[in-house]
């Protein structure tokens, strides 16, 4: 008999938990209350450069897209589709902004060099990581989909059929994504943390 | 080192274990799934697993959230701190407030005053619908079918309606658009009488080059991601799991290497690949992959060289393959996969960009100088040296070569008071330049008034270049940089494709 090791390592992970936001607030905002909009921002401004930052890896572009996503959102919420689901819409901004990104500035590295010790080059002392390096790189390591799977479960708090409306693609798909990210997280970690024990 | 221990959850439980959220599974699939966990030690160390490293990503340094609304909608609010003296300082290049449409908050009205909105709104709506049928019209007023043996300009779009567009090169007019009805990857290639694209849902499409009809829709499960690659006889994908090589007449899976070639338990992402000299090259997790393209059969392996930035370059039966992080540039002979001579040197962590054009490679290092190495002996033909960062080389053609280079201007305030300037809008520009291919130097440089957004890769043939930037393809003339036309605008475009 053995049981599922939850709490051996870490305590359950704390997600940045927005509180709850009425829909008349977005409702409001729609109608273009600025003080209703101000209430969304103070709402979802952390849990949005949080997602950002690291789904492109670098917090001062994240927070960059994070203006992006809200002067966005304030341009397009009139034209917001009925009913309001303002938490996954704006989400749905900010992954845009991210791609558009990502796109225009060619970062997608498609993949990264390996760290072989037998190949040409051997990999320095200077280059051994710490944690914080070790999962930012394996989150690097992941393809953008997966990245971005991830991170809207896991920041954003969604579940796999919202993650799936909000960026319209099949909840089969997305299961595959959160599936092979996290496989591919934990191999990638494991495998750096290996090599820099 | 310290020893892995590689522990594999149960294929089919796999999926499951993954799934953490509490709406992710039904009660009973929870119960079974706990149930499996109790009597199965793997699946209950991957998933405690999973749970660390959850906590790992939710650990990370806090960012810091924005201190305040952008600054645009805080002028918009008519927040505008006035009392506070503020600098803009200039990070970039240059600074460029980005502008947004300010949106009015709704005021009282009258009866009389809604009437008259409501009928206003009449009016705008149908305005809006005739200008959307005038601009639709203009946008789709195909001229038709694509003369045989002539070339076409083909991007397809990024919306939901993964339209495919053949444009005519000398005039931008549109010869046929396909609706694909599923949202395209950008995944996109053109051979003789055939345009094939790749979508997110798993599927590869080919149209006919002449009049865009649909001739095959081939599954292959994952996300058909660029780049393709075509030797004429069939079309090589790259799916997220696997290569496979499709029949170009009719879609027929060849063959595919995947999971068991390389890619362990699904963790195959991202393929990049090439086909050249009767090889299809592709990067896998765990090396280099020369594969037969007539049945996939492994050539060669090369374990070193697992990974790569997508701007290789194959020339004369070799690879150039670019290490940015340590300014080398790898050249490994297609035949067997081994270095054909100590790596070329360039700057270190600077970005690397390669094209070739019939015997010669021009590596761009970091923006700052270009050289041109002769693929007969990768001895250095030139080197220019730039005053100004261009970034960007994407395609030689002509004795030509074109860069498109989207700067980001990133501008702050500093408000006396506070340590750190604030970073309150952010703004892009492109420009193309054309370069002698001969010696480097610029020929000349055109930014477009109006772009939003970033460009694309370019495609160039014949005299002329095509590039996507912002919302249009535009057509520039290759000698003096003049634009022959702009189309598709108010399109969201993959990079052009010429064909």
């Amino acid at each position: 008999m053995f049981s599922a090791i939850s709490g051996d390592f870490i305590d359950e992970p704390a997600r940045q938990e927005a509180p709850a936001i009425s829909s008349e607030v977005a409702e409001q905002a729609r109608a273009g209350d600025s003080q209703a909009f101000t209430t969304l921002f103070q709402t979802y401004n952390s849990q949005i450069c949080t997602y950002l930052a690291r789904l492109v890896g670098n917090d001062e572009v994240g927070r960059d897209l994070a203006q992006e996503t809200f002067m966005r959102a304030w341009e397009s919420l009139p034209a917001m589709d009925q009913p309001l689901h303002f938490k996954p819409w704006l989400y749905r901004i900010a992954t845009n902004c991210a791609k558009s990104y990502l796109r225009r500035t060619r970062l997608i590295r498609w993949l990264s060099w390996k760290d072989e010790e037998t190949g040409p080059l051997v990999q320095g002392p200077e280059e051994r990581t710490g944690e914080t390096e070790c999962v930012q790189q394996a989150m690097a390591s992941l393809s953008p989909q997966c990245r971005t799977c991830l991170l809207l479960q896991l920041v954003g708090g969604f579940s796999q059929r919202e993650i799936a409306e909000l960026l319209h693609i099949s909840e089969k798909s997305v299961s595959a994504y959160v599936s092979r990210g996290r496989e591919q997280f934990r191999r990638e970690y494991r495998r750096r943390k290996g090599e820099t024990a | 080192m310290k020893q892995l221990i590689d522990i594999q959850p149960c294929p089919q439980w796999a999926k499951k274990l993954a799934a953490l959220h509490p709406g992710d599974l039904t009660s009973a699939e929870q119960a079974n799934l706990q149930a499996h966990i109790q009597s199965c030690p793997a699946c209950a160390a991957v998933i405690a697993e999973y749970r660390e490293m959850d906590a790992r990503i939710l650990a990370l340094p806090p960012v810091a959230p924005l201190p305040d609304l952008p600054l645009p909608l805080r002028a918009a609010f008519g927040e505008t701190a006035q009392q506070e003296t503020i600098h803009v300082t200039e990070q970039a290049h240059a600074s460029r407030h980005s502008t947004i449409l300010k949106r009015k908050p709704p005021r009282p009205t009258s009866r009389f005053a809604r009437a008259a909105s409501a009928f206003a709104a009449v009016l705008v709506v149908a305005a809006l619908i005739a200008g959307f049928l005038l601009l639709f019209t203009a946008h789709h007023s195909d001229i038709g079918n694509v003369p045989s043996g002539s070339k076409v300009v083909v991007v397809a779009s990024e919306r939901n309606d993964g339209t495919i567009y053949a444009i005519r090169p000398s005039d931008g007019a549109i010869y046929w658009h396909q609706s694909i009805g599923k949202q395209l990857t950008g995944a996109l290639v053109v051979t003789r009488d055939v345009v094939i694209v790749g979508s997110y849902n798993g599927h590869v499409y080919a149209v006919n080059k002449r009049d865009g009809s649909v001739l095959w829709d081939r599954s292959i499960g994952t996300a058909a991601l660029p780049p393709f690659a075509s030797d004429g006889t069939a079309v090589y994908v790259s799916g997220e799991n696997a290569v496979y090589a499709l029949r170009t007449s009719d879609g027929e899976i060849l063959w595919h290497r995947g999971k068991t070639q390389g890619c362990d338990n699904g963790a195959c992402t991202n393929v990049a690949m090439g086909a050249s000299g009767g090889k299809v090259f592709a990067f896998f997790p765990d090396g280099l992959y020369a594969l037969r393209a007539a049945d996939g059969t492994i050539l060669w392996r090369n374990p070193v060289f697992r990974f790569t930035t997508r701007s290789f370059v194959l020339l004369n039966d070799k690879l150039y393959l670019p290490v940015e992080a340590k300014g080398l540039v790898y050249v490994l002979s297609t035949g067997d996969g081994n270095m054909v001579h100590s790596p070329l040197s360039f700057i270190k962590d600077q970005p690397i960009e390669m094209v070739a054009s019939s015997d010669v490679v021009y590596v761009d290092s970091g923006g700052q100088e270009i050289t041109a190495i002769r693929a007969s002996d990768d001895r250095a033909l030139w080197r220019k040296h730039f005053d100004t960062v261009i970034i960007g080389l994407s395609s030689s053609s002509d004795g030509r070569l074109y860069v498109a280079q989207t700067t980001t201007y990133v501008s702050s305030i500093q408000i006396i008071g506070q340590p750190q300037p604030t970073v309150t809008s952010s703004g892009y520009s492109t420009d193309v330049y054309a370069l002698n291919a001969s010696d480097g130097s610029i020929l000349w440089r055109w930014q477009p008034t109006n772009a939003s957004g970033g460009s694309s890769d370019i495609a160039a043939a014949d005299g002329n270049m095509y590039v996507v930037i912002g919302d249009s393809l535009y057509a520039l003339h290759g000698s003096d940089g003049k634009v022959l036309w702009r189309a598709l605008q108010g399109e969201q475009l993959s990079s052009p494709v010429i064909g």
